[in-house]
Formats: C-alpha cells, structure tokens, sequence
C-alpha cells in the first residue's frame, strides 16, 4: 500500500513539476512581460514531438527514430520551441495583448493538426511511441525533473533580480519611458517570449519522455488552460507561486480524475471528464472572481498608481504604430 | 440666489487610501459662472468628474437643486440638470454629428427629442451645415461646439466644464467664451476648469483656488485677478 | 471543379460570417475577445436539438426543397431567444462582476474557461457523439454550370445576408444601435450622453449570442451537431471580425466570405485535413499587413 502510494507520489510529481516548468515560463511571457501566450500547448507539443523525433528508436514508416540519449531530445526540444517562438515572434509581438492571444491560440490549433496529420513525422492519430525513460528508476527521473524545475525557478528569480528582469519590468510598466531610458522594448519582449517557450518545450519534452508516448489528443486548447490555471492560482508575477499552483492545480486535477473515475460506471466516463473540466472551469471562474491575484499574490507593487495587479492584465495595450496611445478600453 | 450645486466636504480619488481630494466644499448659484484654478495636480478635473459620478467619492455629499447625488450613476445625471462636457475626448468621432446629437436626445422623453436636436442645430449653425459629416472630422472649436451643444439638448441647470480652452486657437477661446457667458446669461450655474487663469478670471464671477486637493481660497474672479499673492498661493504658500 | 469550391466556399463563408457578427457585436461592445463565442453556435443547435425532440417534432416531413421540417423553423427563434438569455446571464454571472476586477485580459482568460465548460457541459447533457436533425437527405441542384448546391445551403447563405443587413440597419438606424456604437469608442463618454451601459451590454450579448444561435443552427442542419462545433471554427470567428474589422457587421460577413473561400480553396491545394489552418494563415496575413486589423481603426 505505501510502496504503491510512493510510486504514485512520484508519478505524480514528476508530471506536475514539468507542468511546473511550463508554468515558470508562462510567467515570465505573461506575469513579468504581460504576453498573452494562448497557445502553451502549442510550444509544448513541439517539445514532445522534438524529443520524440530524436530519442525514440526508429519505426517503420516514420522519419526521426534517432535513438539518441534522452537528454538531447530535451535540449533539442528546448531549442527548436524556442527557435519557433524566434520566427513567430518577431512579427506577432508588436499585436496588441487580444490579438495576441487570438494569434497565438491559432498557432497551437495548427500545431496540433500538423500532429494530426503529418503523419511520417508524428505518426498521426496514433503519436509516437516507445520513448525510452531517462533512467530506469522513476525516483531518479523525479530527482532530474526536481532538479530542473528548482534550477529553473532560482534562475528565473535571479533573471528578473538582474538588470535585465529591471528592463523588463520598466517595460512592462512605462514602455514609452523604457524606450527613453534606452531600453529596446521590443528585443526584451521578444527574449521573454522565447525563454518562455523554451521552459514550455523542455516541459513538454519531460512529460513525453516520462510518459513514453505522444499523442495529438494531448495538446488540445485544455492544456494550455491547465498550466493558465496554474499560474492564476499561483499568482501571476509570481515564480514560487508559479511552482505551487502546478503541483496544487495538478492534484486537483488528477485527484478530481480519480474520482470521477472510481465514482462513475463505466458507460459515462467520457463524460466524467466533461464534469471535470466544467468543474474546473467553474472554479477558475470563482478564483478570478474572489483571488484574482492568485493564492500567492505577487510580493512586490511597483507602483501605487498603477491598480491592475499583473495577473489581471498589465496595462500595457499596444497599437500597432506604437505611439504608447492607450486603446480606449484600458483608460481606468 | 437659489442654490443649485452643493458640495460639501467631498473627498474623492481613485483609490480609497489616496484620496486626490480631500474635503471640498462648494455652491453653485443660478447664472453665475465660476472658475476652477490652481496648480497642476490639485486635483480640479478630479472635482468635476467626482461631482459627474465619474471618480469614486469616498466622503461628503453633492446635490443638485436639493437633491441628494449619492448613488445616481452618470447616465442618469443629464435627466436631472446637470450637463457635463469632459476634457478633449468629448465628442463620438466615429459618429456623424447627428448622430451624436440625436444619441444624447435619446435619454430626453420621446415628444422633447426632434425639439431639442432642432433647437441646438438653430444655435450651432455651423453644426447644422455639418451634420452629416464623422465628428471626427470636424475642427477643434466645432468639436467644442457639439460637446456644447450635446450637454445644452437636455436643457441642464449646471453645466461642468472641463478646460474647454484646451487644444484651442486663442480666436476659437474668445468664440466658445462668448458662447459661454450667453449660456450663463439665460440661467446655467456653469462650473469649469481652466488652465489659462487670466482668461478664467476675465470670464468667470467667482473663481476658486484649488490647492492639494483643498479649496485655498474663493474670491470675486475680479479681485484674484487683481492679487498679487495669486502666485504664492498656487506654489502653496499661505497668502 | 473550381467553381464547386468557390461556391461551397461561399456557403461555409456565409455561416462564418454569420458566426462572426455575433463575436464583432460584442467584441466591440464589451471590449473583450470572447474565447466562448464558438460556444454559442454549439449551445444555438443544441437546443433547438432539444426543443425538436423534447416536443415531440423531430419527425415531421420534410418541406421540400429543404431537407428540414416546420417544427425547425418553429423552435430556432426560441432557440436563438435561449442562447441570447445563456449569453446574457453568462455576462451577469462571469464577465459583469471581473469587469471590475480584472483587467481585460482577465475576462479574456474567463472566457477560456467558460468555452471549455460550456462545450463539456454539452458533452455531460447530450453526449459526445454526432447528431442531426434529421436523417432526411438534401438533393444538390444544379445551380450553374459546374456547382451543385443543396437548397438549405443556398438558404444559408440567404439569412446570412439578412442578418447582416438587419444588423446594419439596427447599428445605423436605431437609438440602441447609435448607443452600441458610442459605447464601443467610448464606454465612459456614453454614460455622460445618458446611455445606460448596462443596458447597452445587455442588448449585445442578446443580439450578439443569438446572431451566433442563428448560425449554429444552419451549421448543425448542413453538416452535423457535435460538443465542439463552435470552437471548431472559432478561430474562422476570429480571422472574420478581425479581417472585416472589429465592430462592423458588414466587415464581418465579407471577412467570412474571405475565410470560407480560402478554407474551401485550400482543399485542392493542402488537403482537406489542414482545412481548418486556412483560417489562421488568413488571420496572421491580415495581422501582418495590418496589426490593429484590416479595415480596423487604429486604437
């Protein structure tokens, strides 16, 4: 009984710190840059399939199969979502935050039918399988994964400490003023996005490789809600909170699962998971509503002058000439 | 003379622990126009838009011709007389100058509205030639002009004016000036803000002083402009 | 073969179009991108679903040319009436209260939330597999030289025009139209012109939810009823509004019509599997070219 408790216990948390490491990214597109990345599960399944590609064996009929050390697959993974984010940055950040999201919810919506349908590449509907496990012990593969999200989050805590995170964040609250400071607003936008990108890639890398497979049908627009939920409930702006909401959101998640599934016959499972996520959904509502900065607010308040807390908007609203002119909407 | 606005003891802002004003007091009587001075910051678009539901009053009261303001959102406030036209952005550039008018004669009961719009085309001939055309489109005087127009339609009692000079060519001041004291002359109590004090002065009966979110000092507009202490006070020394 | 495309083109523009409407209304009016609009097309075919079946009328004769019977006529404008009240109380239950708490990009990330739980909740009501509101079978007609149409189709494109141009005219002609417009330049200002806002709010989620209902209805008659129909072509939503430019009803049907051929004509070219991505290409060309949006204003 306890064995197979320890044995979930580490299950569990190794998938919840990768989705912790993509939440760590999040936030720092979002909660330090005020980007509106809809399109997580996008980043993440370009990190799945790139570690697929280059650490499972090769397969009759689909290309990659590299067979190479799992590592590399993880580095390669965080590349290539990073070098994505590069190319679809550069045009897509200059979008005002709605477009953005918009935009980049379509970028994951095309990415996962490219997974869909690309076939020789990602093995279709089916995905890819036979991922080897980084090691044999899954306390070992925790301990990496551990080991990730911890140098993640102290690297990001002492990024945004630096003179960069100040940049940054003179960005994020005076863009105009930034740029007077000779701060070049839209380069740090674009460096925070493809960081970002790539902790989302390596997270979807960890969770693939843990799993042993990949699967289109894991990288719907619910996953990128997922690791949102994770950062609302950690508090945006925040990175500890960031690594707390993961690990609380993901055992709701699967312990909400588990119930449904020991509670509900057979016959309506598919729709047990339909209670779920209306139930998250639900209480997301409610957590916006009541905490909308998250149950670990964020420490610091810049400004008095500025009311929006990071986790309900920067105030930054772009126009695509760029003048600083607010968008009506965002006068207070 | 009957009072018509009544502030008092008003203490507003935008966020409750910062109050921008912090206890104002004032009377508006019928056809006079007063003037609402003093340094940048004091808080004077702050007053007019706190006594137009626009800015959140923490403490104090405002009432119209004896009616208690508390609670009453501002669509509601041109129904009951007072008119308020805000600082530049007053006009519905997207909207045809009609179409502004006849938007504001909507909160009007059903009869009044072809009246009213009719009535304002007769005293703003410029709009009526004009009223076709995006608001957007129009020149800055003529902007000021419809915002005028579009708060008189409502027959107010009170007009607030929030530095209705801005952006504005001296020879255009001196037009919605004059336009102003005719306005004042048929029985609008007028409150309005001005950053040009010697033109404020030379238009307004009263005027008011607002120093750090506080009433400094209230005079005859004629005897502020006439004091050399006029200075000291907006720096915030005592007179 | 070509003109097949263009003309079926033609038609699921018409319905994105439609769809569209809806999203441009509200996006203009409430100030937010609604992640949940889609949703409003799939709860606009679910319950005129139920209201067939619930009453007993799903198996009345077909009236021919149309593959559809009376009784749809007569329950979609109860079902275009329940998806505007569904939108209306989702606003006074979600979106009304975080207006004032959350940024705008809070009620964006509400939204997402609330598209994921009103497409589960149908999948928990009326189960996941595909539905149809009758078996009966619609005959293409020739309609030029080389396209076959079916009548409901052609009937889409039909009430997507009128709905277009009832929209316009409410937007141009009416005193809420004129307020709806105020309050997207300005919310602020219109409340000095007098417009209660809330009211003004009230209205377009009516309008824009049922314009949406309209919509689902007409997809869930020419292709099939299923819990994620909507957020399917959400993004063709979005491509529309945001290519006709946000606010403008005529701006969202021609986005449509530009989004429907492009979805249509990139059969022949990438298959029909990557359809659904001819949507995101014309969204990000129109982005590129323009950032605030094709014919949108600037900010």
């Amino acid at each position: 009984m306890i064995a197979h408790f320890a044995s979930y216990a580490t299950f569990f948390l190794t998938l919840a710190l990768a989705d912790g490491i993509a939440c760590l990214g999040l936030n720092l597109q979002w909660g330090w840059t005020g980007l509106f990345n809809a399109g997580v599960a996008g980043f993440y399944a370009i990190g799945a399939y790139a570690t697929a590609l280059l650490t499972a064996p090769a397969q009759p009929g689909l290309l990659g199969g590299g067979g190479l050390p799992f590592w590399v697959g993880w580095l390669g993974a965080a590349v290539l979502s990073a070098a994505v984010a590069l190319a679809i940055g550069r045009p897509v950040l200059r979008l005002r935050a709605d477009f953005l999201a918009i935009v980049t919810f379509g970028f994951a919506v095309s990415v996962q039918l490219v997974a869909l349908n690309a076939t020789a590449l990602t093995g279709g509907a089916f995905g890819r399988s036979f991922l080897p496990h980084p090691f044999a012990s899954a306390p070992a593969t925790l301990a990496l994964v551990a080991g990730l999200a911890l140098l993640a989050w102290v690297g990001l805590e002492r990024l945004v400490a630096s003179p960069w995170g100040r940049a940054l964040r003179a960005v994020r609250e005076d863009e105009g003023a930034a740029a007077a400071l000779g701060k070049n607003p839209a380069a740090l936008r674009l460096q925070s996005f493809v960081l970002g990108a790539a902790l989302i890639g390596l997270a979807g890398a960890i969770r693939a490789q843990f799993i042993g497979f990949v699967a289109p049908e894991d990288f719907l627009p619910v996953l990128t809600f997922r690791i949102w939920v994770m950062l609302i409930v950690g508090g945006a702006g925040n990175f500890t909170g960031a690594l707390a909401g993961a690990v609380v959101v993901s055992a709701l998640w699967s312990g909400s699962g588990a119930a449904l599934t020991a509670l509900l016959p057979p016959a309506w499972q598919v729709r047990g998971a339909a209670v779920q996520v209306v139930a998250i959904g639900v209480g997301i509502a409610l957590l916006l509503l009541f905490r909308p900065r998250g149950l670990v607010a964020e420490r610091v308040r810049v400004s008095r002058h500025l009311p929006p807390p990071p986790g309900s908007g920067p105030r930054r609203e772009r126009g695509g000439d760029g003048d600083g002119r607010r968008h009506p909407r965002s006068g207070g | 003379m009957s009072v018509l606005l009544a502030v008092s003891g008003l203490v507003a802002g935008y966020e409750p622990g910062l109050p921008i004003l912090r206890g104002v007091s004032l009377t508006l009587g019928e056809g006079g126009i007063v003037a609402l001075i003093g340094p940048n910051g004091a808080g004077k678009s702050t007053l007019i838009k706190a006594i137009a539901g626009q800015v959140p009053r923490f403490a104090g009261a405002v009432s119209l011709a004896g009616r208690d303001l508390a609670g009453t959102p501002t669509h509601r406030l041109g129904a009951l007389g007072l008119g308020y036209v805000p600082q530049v952005a007053n006009v519905f550039a997207r909207l045809t100058v009609a179409e502004n008018l006849v938007l504001a004669a909507a909160a009007l009961p059903g009869p009044a509205r072809r009246a009213a719009v009719a009535a304002q085309y007769a005293a703003f001939p410029d709009l009526a030639s004009r009223a076709r055309l995006p608001a957007g489109r129009l020149s800055g005087g003529q902007r000021q002009m419809l915002a005028l127009a579009r708060a008189l339609l409502a027959s107010p009692r009170v007009l607030l004016l929030d530095e209705p000079s801005a952006g504005l060519a001296p020879a255009v001041v001196s037009t919605v000036f004059a336009r102003l004291r005719a306005i004042a002359a048929g029985g609008v109590a007028i409150l309005l803000v001005e950053q040009n004090v010697g033109a404020a002065l030379a238009l307004a009966t009263r005027a008011l002083v607002l120093v750090g979110g506080r009433i400094a000092r209230e005079d005859a507009a004629a005897a502020l402009a006439a004091d050399p202490g006029l200075a000291d006070l907006f720096l915030g020394r005592a007179a | 073969m070509i003109a097949q495309y263009v003309a079926d083109g033609v038609v699921s523009g018409a319905l994105v179009g439609l769809g569209a409407i809806g999203l441009t209304l509200t996006y203009a009016v409430l100030g937010f991108a609604n992640f949940a609009q889609g949703e409003f097309l799939t709860w606009g075919a679910y319950f005129a679903l139920a209201l067939l079946s619930g009453t007993g009328l799903g198996h009345a004769a077909a009236l021919p040319p149309f593959a559809f019977g009376w009784p749809l006529l007569l329950v979609l404008p109860a079902a275009v009436a329940l998806t505007g009240g569904l939108a209306v109380a989702l606003d006074h239950v979600l979106f009304r209260p975080l207006r004032r708490r959350a940024g705008p990009m809070g009620l964006v990330i509400a939204s997402f939330g609330a598209s994921l739980a009103l497409a589960n909740l149908v999948v928990l009501l009326f189960g996941p597999k595909p539905r149809y509101f009758s078996r009966a079978i619609a005959f293409a007609i020739p309609v030029a030289p080389g396209v076959r149409l079916t009548a409901d189709r052609m009937l889409v494109v039909a009430l997507a025009l009128l709905a277009m141009a009832a929209l316009h005219l409410l937007l141009t002609r009416s005193r809420l139209g004129l307020a709806m417009r105020a309050s997207a330049e300005n919310p602020a200002l219109a409340a000095v012109y007098g417009v209660d806002a809330e009211g003004v709010r009230r209205a377009s989620w009516w309008i824009g939810g049922g314009m949406s209902a309209l919509a689902g209805v007409l997809l869930g008659q020419t292709e099939q009823i299923q819990p994620l129909m909507g957020a399917d072509l959400l993004l063709s939503l979005f491509a529309a509004a945001i290519l006709g430019g946000i606010g403008s009803a005529g701006g969202a049907f021609v986005g449509g019509l530009v989004v429907g051929l492009a979805e249509a004509l990139s059969v022949p070219l990438l298959g029909a599997a990557y359809r659904p991505a001819a949507a995101f290409l014309v969204l990000f060309a129109v982005l590129m070219l323009r950032p605030t949006g094709l014919f949108g204003e600037r900010p």
